[in-house]
């Protein structure tokens, strides 16, 4: 379903991903680990359609289609998700208000009918009990005074309100406790389908002990230079990616 | 003199002329007139040099020349108020009273005072005779409209009452100076809705002074709704007195006319009073909007919040001039003042400029101003959730306008200001 292929991309002139290659087929999770400034987040905002960067060559192929000659709302429509390390504040704008409108917004482009008020209310709440949030946040300002875990868990909501094909999540675990971890490993698992992939960005392996991933690749330098199973990220946190940096004599 | 300014006081010497020659007013009002109409005469309009004038232009006033209102620009078809809000409604009409149209109120007199003016009706408050406002001035001079309403007891909590004043097609360009004078006795509960209101794109110039005079106790809400046509010249004060724990809750909102300018002066002049003015101010092309206003905390243990919000495009500009007076006496004050502000386009520009004076040691207050475009983030979070630009650009607007139209606590009123909104969004 999502392929990317000898993806290069810079910004102001400074080379970030310097020839991305990765096939995620139906049903898969895979796990993108790296160290800081690697590329990992570049490449997540890329995927979601971030204007910020100057594509170079490359192809990024999502269901047949070229993802970068498609706009961010095309690609949200589409079927494309991303969970934001530091999802926007949006003051006065209440969480109900937003969700219906992104809901129904994506459900008109697949022909589908809008959800009224009433509808929506019990379709949204099931979904807020699946990442243990209860029904007052809907009418608070979307992120607005939400605390770190609350953000990440309000991106997982996102998630599995639109219902996309795929969902690239962003160190949707960084600066999260234990509990929060699982709650949000826990909306993934419940998000896994035969027909929708996850690729996970991270940091740590410590949110991949409640998922199961199919592959684990490793991003250093914008290239990812070592693809493994999910073996590879225990390796990982216990050699550290210096490591694997001088493995591969970078 | 310039040329140009020249050129409007001789309408304004020309208008006033045949005021004082035509009606049977009384000797006494005619004697204000003049007196008011020399005064005037003598400070001229505003000059640039004058602090809370430097951004104000007159270029609207002195290129058309305007004729005073009478009942010969009332139009035939007087049924023009087909709004949604359906209220109790007070009508001008080209600057003419519709008496036929209010309803009977409890607890309310309704005195159109020009008629029988005599020394007695309390018309200019000594706080703005020294103030050298010159339109206050004219007002006075001019005034072709004059209603003092009186709210008593037994006027029921929760009513609510509207002042229109709807300008249709007019045959030349015409000006009116109409003057609205509130009293409230102790204890009244009441939602004052003033609105202007122009079908009419062709210049003309409203001038108009409103005054509240509030007593112990009492608890208004006063809705101002000016959406006049878009060559329209919008000049106006708004006077208000609390008195001892009166609570006062004033909405600004403000889309129309070519140059909107709006002077307030609110004075807490007794102990335990609560003022907050919220005003929202849309403008697009040239538009030229203007608030001025003074918060004088004249007692001590009082309150007072201003929240104001421009949202400018094109070349539209913005001029938000805020000062906080707290007296010498007038210890244990809260007073807040927030300017925020929101450009479109490049183009668009906003003078901001809070100030406070404060004479008192023992007081708590604060002020703030921003001004900034759309926050790119923000709207780059909405579209990768499917919502396309114009709805993401929308959602965040209202989000920003909803702080000030939130706080409108009528709901008619509150979905009526959310409709002009909703409908500026999409004219822009």
């Amino acid at each position: 379903m999502f392929e990317i292929k000898n993806l290069t991309a810079s910004i102001e002139g400074k080379a970030i991903l310097n020839g991305i290659n990765l096939k995620v087929n139906d049903g898969e999770l895979h796990a993108i680990m790296g160290p800081n400034g690697s590329g990992k987040s570049t490449l997540a905002h890329i995927i979601a359609g971030r204007e910020l960067y100057d594509i170079g060559k490359g192809t990024i192929i999502f269901k047949g289609k070229n993802l970068i000659e498609m706009d961010p709302v095309e690609r949200a429509l589409e079927g494309v998700f991303m969970s934001y390390q530091y999802p926007a504040i949006i003051p006065g704008v209440n969480l109900a208000y937003f969700l219906k409108a992104a809901v129904n917004a994506v459900r008109k482009h697949r022909g589908e009918t809008e959800m009224d008020a009433v509808d929506f209310l019990d379709f949204i709440k099931q979904k807020l009990a699946e990442v243990k949030m209860d029904e007052s946040y809907l009418k608070r300002s979307v992120n607005d005074g939400f605390s770190g875990g609350e953000k990440k868990r309000n991106e997982i909501l996102q998630m599995l309100a639109l219902d996309p094909s795929l969902a690239v999540l962003d160190e949707t675990d960084s600066g999260l406790d234990i509990d929060a971890v699982k709650i949000v490993a826990n909306g993934v698992n419940k998000f896994r389908r035969e027909d929708r992939a996850v690729i996970v960005i991270t940091h740590y392996q410590r949110i991949l002990q409640y998922m199961s991933p199919d592959f684990v690749h490793v991003l250093m330098d914008g290239r990812i230079v070592r693809s493994g199973k999910k073996n590879l990220a225990e390796e990982l946190e216990d050699k550290g990616y210096n490591w694997l940096r001088e493995k591969e004599s970078l | 003199m310039k040329k140009k300014a020249y050129k409007a006081m001789q309408y304004f010497e020309k208008e006033f002329f045949t005021l004082s020659n035509s009606n049977q007013e009384s000797q006494s009002l005619k004697q204000l007139r003049k007196k008011e109409f020399n005064r005037f005469k003598k400070i001229g309009l505003p000059k640039k040099h004058w602090e809370a004038w430097r951004f104000t232009s007159f270029n609207e006033l002195v290129k058309n020349s305007f004729r005073l209102s009478s009942t010969d620009d009332l139009p035939l078809d007087k049924n023009m108020v087909t709004d949604g809000l359906s209220i109790p409604t007070l009508v001008f009409l080209n600057g003419n009273y519709q008496s036929t149209m209010p309803t009977e109120q409890e607890g309310l007199t309704i005195n159109p005072f020009l008629e029988n003016y005599n020394n007695k009706e309390n018309l200019l408050i000594n706080d703005l005779e020294s103030d050298p406002n010159p339109f206050i001035i004219l007002n006075t001079a001019m005034m072709n409209n004059g209603l003092h309403l009186h709210f008593s007891k037994d006027f029921p909590k929760d009513s609510i009452i509207r002042f229109l004043y709807l300008t249709t097609e007019l045959s030349e360009p015409i000006m009116n100076h109409p003057r609205l004078i509130i009293d409230l006795d102790d204890n009244i509960e009441a939602t004052i809705i003033e609105e202007y209101q122009g079908n009419y794109s062709e210049p003309y110039f409203n001038n108009a002074l409103t005054m509240f005079r509030c007593g112990k106790n009492s608890s208004v809400e006063h809705v101002r709704i000016q959406h006049e046509g878009m060559s329209a010249s919008h000049l106006s004060s708004t006077y208000y007195n609390a008195l001892q724990d009166c609570s006062i809750r004033a909405s600004y909102i403000s889309k129309g006319s070519i140059l909107h300018r709006h002077d307030v002066k609110a004075i807490l002049s007794g102990k335990g009073a609560d003022i907050t003015l919220n005003g929202l101010c849309l403008a697009d092309n040239h538009q030229h909007m203007d608030h001025n206003i003074i918060m004088d905390h004249a007692s001590e243990h009082v309150t007072s919040r201003m929240l104001f919000k421009y949202i400018l495009t094109d070349k539209s500009s913005g001029v938000f001039n805020g000062r906080a007076i707290v007296r010498e006496n007038s210890q244990k004050i809260d007073a807040n003042q927030t300017n925020n502000n929101l450009l479109l386009s490049n183009t668009a520009l906003m003078n901001s400029n809070p100030q406070l004076e404060i004479y008192a040691d023992d007081v708590r207050c604060t002020h703030g101003s921003t001004t900034g475009q759309l926050n790119e983030e923000a709207l780059f979070y909405l579209k990768s959730r499917g919502l396309d630009d114009f709805v993401a650009q929308a959602l965040l607007i209202n989000g920003f306008a909803g702080e000030v139209l939130n706080e409108i606590k009528n709901d008619k009123v509150r979905k009526y200001s959310q409709d002009l909104l909703e409908k500026w969004l999409e004219k822009i």
